[in-house]
């Protein structure tokens, strides 16, 4: 009996996009500095893209 | 906070095995309760009866015992299932009993009196598998914790 079988699709899913966030979120930084404003922008959208995923988690 | 900050809380995840396997790492009691509860049902984790069912004698015993006679639950004494234990091996699972009547248990109805059945794994996640995985994701990322 594989072990990975007891994974739901759903929590498949929040793996998935939060793997898929902390790549997102190393090339990002990769690519800086940024400037102040800049700097918020992306800080804004990993924010709003972690209430996603907080929100599958519930 | 700064990007670089938000980049060292969300780690990546465990692969599905790992999680997986920590998920039963840390409930192996509940996984064994409901293999326990499913032989009591009659079944094998294919979700098939476990046959060939009672004998006419045995079916005779286990009604004047006030047992269940109407399938195969491979409980006489409770020694064999209080025995049970979960087994992890690399991406697999299972479980087994200390029990001296496993091997001829198994021998008369298959191996596949051990694991769970697709609707007790779903079962097995729902009540106890999430929270620890939830848990986890939350101990190594810092999503979920708010």
């Amino acid at each position: 009996m594989t072990i990975d079988s007891l994974i739901s699709p759903e929590v498949k899913e929040v793996i998935k996009q939060i793997n898929q966030l902390h790549l997102e979120l190393t090339e990002v930084v990769g690519k800086g500095p940024y400037s102040q404003q800049e700097e918020l922008d992306w800080l804004h959208y990993f924010n709003e893209r972690e209430k996603d995923i907080k929100a599958l988690l519930k | 906070m700064t990007l670089s900050e938000l980049r060292t809380s969300i780690l990546s995840i465990p692969s599905d095995d790992e999680l997986a396997a920590y998920a039963l790492e840390q409930n192996p009691d509940e996984a064994t309760k409901l293999n326990i509860q499913q032989q009591r049902q009659g079944k094998l984790k294919t979700g098939a009866d476990i046959v060939p069912k009672y004998r006419p004698l045995t079916y005779f015993i286990k009604n004047q015992e006030g047992k269940e006679n109407r399938w195969v639950t491979l409980f006489d004494t409770g020694s064999f299932q209080s025995k049970m234990y979960l087994v992890i091996k690399g991406a697999t699972f299972t479980m087994n009993s200390d029990d001296f009547k496993t091997s001829k248990l198994i021998a008369k109805y298959t191996a596949d009196i051990f694991g769970l059945t697709d609707e007790n794994k779903a079962t097995f996640m729902r009540l106890y598998g999430r929270r620890s995985i939830v848990r986890l994701i939350s101990s190594i990322t810092k999503i979920g914790t708010v």
